[in-house]
C-alpha cells in the first residue's frame, strides 16, 4: 500500500444532532403539528392537556419517521436535485442505513406511544399514515406515475384525522373533511412549484405532471384541483368542526386561491420564463398562508364555541 | 509548538458531543412525558381521557386496574365461610 492510497481513505461521517432533526423534515413537521393541532381543537371532547400534548407530539413524531424513510429511499435522486442535494444523506452527512433505522424506530416509539396514550384507532391511523407515505407513496408510486402528488398529498392529508381520534376515540365527518382540504390543495401548492422546478424532476426520471403532461396540462389540473377545493373548503364550515370565522375565512381565501390558478392557467411557459415564474411563484406562497388560515380559523371558531357556548350554529354534514 | 492544538477539540468531537447532549435531551423529554401520562392516567375521572370507547366497551380502561373505585373495599383476608 502507497502513501497514494492512504489518503484516498474515506474519513467515517460523524453526523450531529442537527442532521438527524433535518431527516425528520422540520417544516413538514411543522404544518402535521399545526393541522393537528387544529383537528384536536376542533374536536368535541378535549383530553387533558398532557394527554393531548402528547398526542401530538407522537403523531409529529410519526410524521417525522416517515419523513426520514423517504429520505432513506429518495437519497438516489435527491442527490441529483438541486432542491434536495443538501439533505443530510445525499450530502454523505448521514448514513443511509441509519436513516433507515431512526424512521423505523421512531414508527414503531410512535405508534405504540400513541396506541398507550389515546386509544388504538388513532394508532392505527397513524401506522397506515407512515405505512402509506413511506411505501405506497415513496417506493410504489413516487416513480410510476404523475399523479404522485395527490397520492402523497392523502398522506399529508391524515393528521387532522389521527389529532380528532386521539382526542375522541371515535370517527365523524368534520376530521374527514379536514382530510379532504388538505387532499385537495396539495397539487395544486406543489405543481405550482414544480412548474418552475420541473427539469430538477425530469433528469432523474420522476414522472411530475409538468414533466410528464407538459406545461399546460398542470395549468389546467392546478385549476382543476382549486375548483374542486373551494366548495368542499366551503361545506367544512357546516361541520361540527366549522363556524362563522371558519366560513368567512373560507370563502374569502378560496375565491383568491381559485382566482390565482386562473390567472397562472391564462399563461404559458414562455410569459412564466418571461417573469421569471412570479405567478406561479405567488401561488405558491398564497397556498401557504390559505392552509394555515383555515386551520386557523378551525381553532379560533372552537375557541369561539368554548367562550360563548353552543349557538345554534348549523352542522349539516 | 503551542500545547493548545493538542487541547483544542476537533470537529468530529464536537459534532459527537453535540449529538450525545441532543440525544440526552430527548430522551429526557421522553421520561418527562411518560411521568406526566402515568400521573394524569393514574388521577380520577383521567382514567379514559382520549379513549371514551375503552370506558363504553369495558375494555382498556386502565383506571379499573390503576385507580379502583374507592366504593369497592378490597381485603387481603381470606374468605369466611358464610355461617
Amino acid at each position: 500500500m502507497t502513501d497514494a492510497t492512504l489518503n484516498t481513505v474515506a474519513i467515517p461521517v460523524e453526523p450531529g444532532f442537527r442532521d438527524f432533526v433535518r431527516l425528520l423534515k422540520p417544516r413538514v413537521m411543522s404544518l402535521v403539528i399545526f393541522t393537528a393541532i387544529a383537528g384536536m381543537a376542533a374536536a368535541p371532547s378535549m383530553p387533558h392537556p398532557v394527554i393531548a400534548i402528547s398526542a401530538i407530539i407522537c403523531i409529529a413524531l410519526g410524521a417525522g419517521a416517515a419523513g426520514a424513510l423517504n429520505m432513506w429511499y429518495d437519497a438516489d435522486i435527491d442527490a441529483r436535485m438541486e432542491r434536495t442535494a443538501k439533505r443530510p444523506v445525499p450530502a454523505g452527512q448521514v448514513d443511509p442505513v441509519a436513516a433507515r433505522d431512526l424512521g423505523l424506530g421512531l414508527s414503531v416509539l410512535s405508534v405504540g406511544l400513541l396506541a398507550v396514550i389515546a386509544n388504538p384507532l388513532s394508532a392505527a391511523l397513524l401506522a397506515f399514515t407512515i405505512f402509506f407515505y413511506a411505501v405506497i407513496y415513496t417506493i410504489w408510486l413516487k416513480r410510476a406515475t404523475p399523479q404522485n402528488i395527490v397520492i402523497g398529498g392523502a398522506a399529508g392529508a391524515f393528521p387532522p384525522v389521527v389529532a380528532w381520534a386521539a382526542a375522541t376515540g371515535e370517527m365523524a365527518v368534520a376530521p374527514w373533511m379536514m382530510f379532504l382540504i388538505i387532499f385537495l390543495w396539495t397539487p395544486p401548492h406543489f405543481w405550482a412549484l414544480a412548474l418552475w422546478r420541473a427539469r430538477d424532476y425530469g433528469g432523474v426520471g420522476v414522472p411530475m405532471l409538468p414533466v410528464v403532461a407538459g406545461d399546460r396540462a398542470t395549468r389546467r389540473q392546478i385549476v382543476l384541483y382549486s375548483a374542486l377545493l373551494l366548495p368542499v373548503a366551503v361545506a367544512a364550515a357546516f361541520t361540527e368542526a366549522g363556524g362563522p370565522i371558519y366560513l368567512a375565512t373560507a370563502t374569502l381565501f378560496s375565491l383568491r386561491f381559485l382566482g390565482d390558478a386562473i390567472v397562472l392557467a391564462r399563461r404559458d411557459d414562455a410569459a412564466a420564463e418571461s417573469d421569471r415564474y412570479k405567478v406561479e411563484k405567488r401561488l405558491f406562497g398564497f397556498s401557504i398562508l390559505y392552509l394555515f388560515a383555515l386551520f386557523l380559523a378551525f381553532m379560533l371558531d372552537a375557541a369561539l364555541l368554548a367562550v360563548t357556548g353552543p349557538f345554534g350554529w348549523p352542522v349539516l354534514f | 509548538m503551542s500545547q493548545t492544538s493538542f487541547k483544542r477539540d476537533h470537529d468530529l468531537h464536537l459534532r459527537r458531543r453535540g449529538r450525545n447532549l441532543g440525544v440526552l435531551g430527548a430522551l429526557s423529554g421522553l421520561v418527562v412525558m411518560l411521568f406526566s401520562i402515568t400521573i394524569v392516567k393514574m388521577g380520577d375521572d383521567q382514567a379514559t381521557v382520549g379513549n371514551p370507547s375503552a370506558a363504553q366497551a369495558g375494555g382498556w380502561d386502565f383506571g379499573d386496574f390503576i385507580a379502583p373505585d374507592p366504593e369497592i373495599h378490597i381485603s387481603n383476608e381470606p374468605d369466611r365461610p358464610a355461617e
